[in-house]
């Protein structure tokens, strides 16, 4: 970790220092706290002062020691004096190197149970991490005070921000766009989020397409010209339609021979496939441009000397399609009338509509077209009627739809109205049904942004399907986002780490490693919907990635999704060379053939939740695959993964010992694991075993200390052990790691408030409600501890 | 009137009042927006102002809904739907099979125990609907009855949802809705001829004469209420949602349109112009050329236009033999090869669409207004009616709550004191999901 990590230089980023400082600063009154509290908290009679100095080790004690001058020295600075102990500043030497203990949750005794133990396992993890960081900066001290200064500009950007905000107001005026990215309100760049990554996708389409054109005026991209707007878009209504594929084979050989027609041309089909990325709207994805655009992106269209080719690189399963849809297309084509063009073009996408086509005539083009000018013209739907809806409006015109507006105003807008066949009593219908569109996507815009800016509407972001990225990411720009991720993810700084993998998978939305850590961060940082989004993203780029399989499985069967978690189990048995052959050769013999639906029924009527065949079969399937083992040269005895897939599936059938004996096996070979560590805990606290849970998550803190999800959980067993103010000061902790850089984008889990409210009730503190209910973190601080 | 300032919103109950101080600052801050009015400088919360809650036509509105199986979960799914705070009270459980709680909340409520029974009392101290789905004596018996509810909640708008009613023979019976249907003499009108009579699956009973009826009558009695102040109780049995359903049937028996056996009617498949004819892919068609300038349109597209072997359209002796022609005509393409000779015509003949069509086939009509929507919980069809000003939420998002995931929640926010609901969570009264430890 360099000294700009350990600070967060990067405009504000939250810096892990700070994190740390926060920390061991709790933690010595948290001791404090505890010893004094020990007695009225039961947890026996030896929990007293005393004994908890016995069980602190010398190297602690030193520690402890310095963490109170630290504590001072930050008092210190943060009163903007260089405290003296930081002129010169002495390595720690009392460290010892930190030992991981083996789990020994059957040897504890519950009645024995010591908080302080646990604390002290906590401060030692804290510490040790500390002492790390410590020992080797020497420039501790402007450290400090660098971390003083990003808490000082981070606290004014927030001032600034709210400021913006009054102003925001009168951007609604500002058609400008240049000038709004230049000033843009926070709000504003909240609702730009969704639109402005589409937005910026389609300019950059535009520019690409124009320039692969040959359009000469197409390098200002600013000044979006309105004729190489139109271009491209005539080229999508006229190239596509009578194209033959003869020319495309020609173009084709052609083409090759161009390089620089060819680089340019795969970055159109690149931005094509970032636009296709980006567009979530399932009416517009299914639309015909949509469709035009898949085929730049799949390489099956190219763009040489201003005209739509086909390169011939279609899709082989699209020949299957057969001759059905063939005729139809080929006559709503017109002068196409290939058979071949439009098997090639359109079986993939219309095939199964394709007979009813020839009546619809391009009525699916005129579709799109009309939703496009009805977007451009920015009309208002019925009942959006205050000032905010007004600026709403002005941002979808100006950031999303600036390019359609001037092509509607132009010529080719009333040519394609003849081209298509465009009828204007159509038109009105489409309006309509464009403006109730219009309306879902908005709805839907800020239903998300709702959700993901605070995570305040847990329940309108559960089924989000599709990875909302952070707003104003550092690392956007930055080429090893990947590597930097990786690194603060090894430095324990999950909610920066999530952050440059975003910016990875942005870079290069096809890259599956990207998805997969922002998926197992995501699940890390106790965001199990983000996990899912992400994971899925990995695994529809890469069906046999092992890990992104099981990290699924475990997200679904945390979210109660268990039909999901089934298939993701099986979907990974299926990506194993080494297994994959028992899903088909496992006996299933003895499970009853009960159908689902009998299962659904009894479902229905008994209220149970039965163990259903298909839990049986893939559990069948796992035994075999732990009885069959791993391969020889990896020197293990089991292989872990069964192990945990066992644990998950039998979390699913809450058949909970079985499951601790699984996860404890997994263990055995990777003791390492954190996740383990942290599955077997919960496994343990929801079979009512807290205080051997604690001991498990505590291992896994100890492996790593910033993982939010051991840290919540941990809280959760405080609860359930009647240890409420430890559980906030938990919760509290978590969330404050989970808060990012700026204000104005944070991701706290909704799960932790919402165990924090209970907690809150638990205590009896129905002041607090209200600070939870604003999301207020700011609101404990000084009467909490984190 | 505190309820008046006070806008619910939707999926976590929190409230903002109108004044600048309303949201403090804090995380909220970053969504307010400063509206200056020459003497005053209004601060609205973002959500409120953005609009997304303000599309909720029935926005402020308090709903308990006991946990039911299906007629009682639609009925809540459509006021939610529509903008309804909607808290499902479950019972102490792991799961709940409703697959009708989009966007509601969950409380998990031991409901036998006498302190499980009070916090439902609470929950509808300041509710305006409660819908429960329980026989008849059930809720008196758990101290929720009607008298218990009304006496501390005046305005208290008791919706009762059963097949047979709270009263009659069979009152007490147990039933579903195809008892209820078959009880109310609707279901005699319904299926072929020669043949059993035949139900279409549990809609005409438990969601139609049952949830929608239920819904009309809170509506109404919302209405009633805000000219009398006062709440009152709903008797809705699916028997009579049922019964009144079929009005027109009994209406039009004595014009003679629907007074033969069953199957043999103009409505009820005895019309060779009224009926589903199957296509040669297996498919469906349904016609419903009933006037005569479509039921030209049919013959044309049929290739039977002019055919003078054909008997008359409201001929009924001669409508066997039509039928038979139909069915053969219509055998004899596929439902894609009758949709492009249909599509364009009012014939009034269209393809009987898969339940998912509307969604997948971008040619279908559904698709077109785009009636259903996908999400991680499946398939589900987007509300209707639609409003032109303030009508059902955005669903898409909303998901389905785990059970007990808004029992803190709900419970503070229904005035339940902190320490109370402290107790009632440590004695294991009620339920809070929050404590399940996550893999």
């Amino acid at each position: 970790m360099s000294l700009q990590d350990l600070v967060g230089g990067e405009c504000g980023a939250p810096n892990p220092l700070m994190q740390l400082l926060q920390h061991f600063t709790d933690d010595k009154s948290r001791m404090q706290e505890r010893a004094s509290s020990a007695h009225q908290r039961e947890y026996g009679a030896s929990s007293s002062r005393g004994h908890q100095q016995q069980h602190v080790p010398p190297h602690q004690r030193a520690a402890e020691a310095m963490l109170r001058q630290r504590q001072e020295d930050l008092r210190l600075l943060r009163r903007g004096i260089v405290p003296p102990s930081m002129a010169g500043l002495a390595p720690v030497t009392t460290q010892s190197p930190h030992q991981h203990q083996p789990y020994m949750g059957g040897a504890v005794n519950p009645d024995a149970f010591q908080f302080d133990q646990v604390w002290g396992s906590l401060n030692e993890i804290e510490q040790a991490q500390w002492q790390a960081e410590f020992e080797s900066h020497e420039g501790m001290a402007a450290a400090f005070e660098t971390a003083w200064h990003v808490e000082q500009h981070r606290q004014m950007d927030m001032h600034m921000r709210n400021k913006q905000l009054e102003q925001g107001h009168h951007h609604q005026q500002q058609h400008n766009v240049a000038a709004e990215s230049a000033s843009r309100a926070p709000i504003r760049k909240a609702w730009e989020e969704e639109f402005s990554k589409q937005s910026e996708t389609f300019d950059e389409f535009e520019r690409l397409y124009a320039s692969s054109s040959g359009s000469s005026s197409s390098a200002s991209h600013q000044a979006r010209p309105a004729d190489a707007v139109g271009s491209w878009l005539n080229d999508f209504d006229e190239g596509t339609t009578y194209q033959a594929p003869e020319a495309a084979t020609s173009t084709s050989a052609q083409s090759s021979s161009t390089a620089a027609a060819d680089a340019a041309d795969s970055e159109l089909a690149r931005t094509a496939r970032s636009l296709l990325y980006d567009v979530n709207d399932p009416k517009l994805k299914n639309s015909r441009f949509m469709g035009f655009l898949r085929r730049i992106a799949g390489g099956e269209l190219e763009v040489v000397d201003n005209e739509v080719r086909e390169t011939g690189k279609t899709a082989a399963a699209a020949a299957a399609e057969g001759s059905a849809a063939q005729g139809d297309w080929a006559a709503e084509f017109g002068a196409g009338a290939h058979p071949g063009k439009s098997r090639d073009a359109w079986a993939d996408e219309f095939a199964p509509a394709a007979p009813r086509g020839d009546v619809e005539a391009d009525s699916g083009f005129a579709d799109w077209a009309a939703e496009f000018s009805q977007k451009a013209k920015g009309k208002q739907p019925a009942g959006r009627d205050s000032a905010f809806d007004e600026e709403d409006t002005v941002d979808l015109d100006d950031q999303d739809m600036e390019w359609l507006k001037s092509f509607s105003e132009s010529d080719e807008w009333a040519n394609l109205h003849g081209a298509a066949g465009f009828e204007a009593t159509k038109s009105q219908e489409w309006e309509d049904e464009f403006s109730v569109m219009r309306d879902r996507l908005l709805n839907k815009q800020t239903g998300q942004e709702y959700g993901g800016e605070n995570g305040l509407a847990s329940d309108a972001t559960r089924s989000r399907t599709n990875y909302q990225f952070a707003s104003d990411n550092p690392f956007v720009n930055l080429p090893n986002a990947m590597e930097e991720g990786r690194k603060l993810l090894a430095n324990g700084d999950l909610a920066e780490a999530i952050l440059a993998f975003e910016a990875a998978a942005l870079r290069d939305p096809g890259s599956a490693e990207a998805w997969l850590l922002i998926g197992t961060s995501q699940a890390e940082n106790e965001q199990d919907l983000a996990a899912i989004a992400a994971l899925r993203k990995c695994t529809e780029l890469d069906r046999t990635n092992p890990a992104a399989w099981l990290a699924l499985s475990v997200c679904y069967t945390n979210e109660s999704l268990f039909d999901d978690a089934y298939a993701s189990l099986e979907s990974w048995i299926d990506s194993s060379d080494r297994y994959r052959h028992l899903l088909q050769e496992v006996k299933t013999d003895d499970i009853a053939d009960s159908p689902e639906s009998e299962e659904a029924v009894q479902m229905f009527l008994q209220g149970v939740r039965p163990v259903s065949p298909r839990h049986k079969r893939i559990c069948n399937v796992l035994i075999a695959a732990a009885l069959q083992g791993p391969a020889a040269d990896t020197g293990a005895h089991l292989d872990a993964d069964v192990q945990n897939g066992l644990g998950v599936l039998f979390n699913i059938s809450r058949e909970y010992d079985k499951a601790v004996d699984c996860f404890r096996a997994a263990l055995e070979t990777r003791p390492d694991d954190f996740n383990l560590w942290n599955r077997l805990g919960a496994t343990l606290a929801n079979s009512t075993q807290s205080e051997e849970a604690v001991h498990a998550y505590f291992s896994a803190l100890r492996l790593r200390p910033g993982f939010i999800r051991a840290r919540y959980n941990l809280g959760i067993s405080c609860i359930n052990l009647n240890a409420y103010k430890e559980a906030v000061e938990h919760f509290l902790s978590a969330l404050a790691m989970q808060k990012t850089h700026s204000a104005s984008h944070s991701h706290m889990s909704d799960s932790i408030w919402n165990t924090l409210r209970m907690t809150a009730v638990l205590m009896a503190r129905g002041d607090l409600l209200e600070a939870i209910e604003r999301r207020d973190l700011e609101a404990f601080q000084g009467q909490f501890d984190f | 009137m505190q309820r008046a300032n006070r806008v619910w919103m939707h999926g976590f109950g929190h409230w903002c009042l109108p004044f600048i101080h309303s949201c403090p600052p804090g995380v909220h801050f970053t969504r307010l927006a400063a509206i200056a009015l020459p003497f005053v400088s209004l601060c609205y919360c973002w959500a409120c102002i953005s609009g997304y809650w303000e599309k909720m036509a029935l926005r402020g509105l308090k709903v308990i809904e006991m946990a039911g199986l299906a007629p009682a979960p639609f009925a809540g799914l459509v006021l939610a739907d529509f903008g309804a705070n909607v808290i499902r009270v479950d019972k102490l459980a792991d799961f709940s099979v409703d697959r009708l709680s989009r966007g509601k909340q969950s409380v998990s409520i031991d409901l036998k125990s006498p302190r499980g029974a009070q916090a439902v009392r609470d929950l509808c101290k300041n509710a305006d609907v409660l819908i429960e789905p329980f026989r008849p004596g059930v809720m008196e018996r758990l101290g929720l009855g009607p008298d218990d509810l009304l006496k501390t909640n005046p305005r208290l708008i008791y919706a009762r949802l059963t097949g047979y009613g709270q009263t009659g023979k069979l009152a007490q019976r147990a039933g579903h809705d195809i008892n209820y249907v078959a009880v109310s003499g609707v279901l005699s009108a319904l299926g072929r001829r020669h043949e059993n009579p035949a139900f279409p699956g549990n809609l005409v009973g438990d969601f139609a004469g049952g949830s929608l009826m239920c819904v009309i009558g809170i509506l109404t009695a919302l209405q009633e209420r805000a000219r009398s102040g006062k709440g009152q109780v709903i008797d809705a049995a699916m028997v009579d949602g049922a019964s009144y359903l079929a009005s027109f049937v009994y209406g039009v028996r004595e014009t003679g349109m629907w007074d033969g056996p069953r199957g043999t009617n103009l409505l009820d498949g005895g019309a060779p112009f009224y009926e589903t004819y199957k296509t040669k892919d297996g498919k469906y068609m349904a016609v419903g050329s009933i006037e005569p300038q479509f039921y030209r349109l049919l013959l044309q597209g049929l290739g039977l236009d002019g055919d003078s072997t054909l008997p008359e359209q409201l001929d009924k002796e001669g409508w066997p033999q039509l039928k038979e022609r139909f069915t053969q005509i219509f055998a004899s393409k596929s439902q894609a090869e009758w949709c492009a000779i249909f599509d364009h015509t009012d014939a009034c003949v269209t393809p009987v669409n898969e339940l998912d069509d509307p969604l997948t086939d971008a040619n279908s009509h559904g698709a077109s207004r785009g009636i259903l929507y996908r999400s991680e919980e499946g398939v589900m069809p987007v509300p209707a009616p639609r409003l032109s000003r303030e009508g059902a939420l955005d669903v898409q998002n909303l998901t389905m709550p785990r059970v007990g995931q808004h029992t803190v929640q709900a419970l503070t926010e229904a005035g339940i004191s902190p320490a109370d609901v402290a107790k009632l969570l440590k004695d294991g009264i009620i339920n809070d999901a929050s404590g399940a430890a996550k893999l």
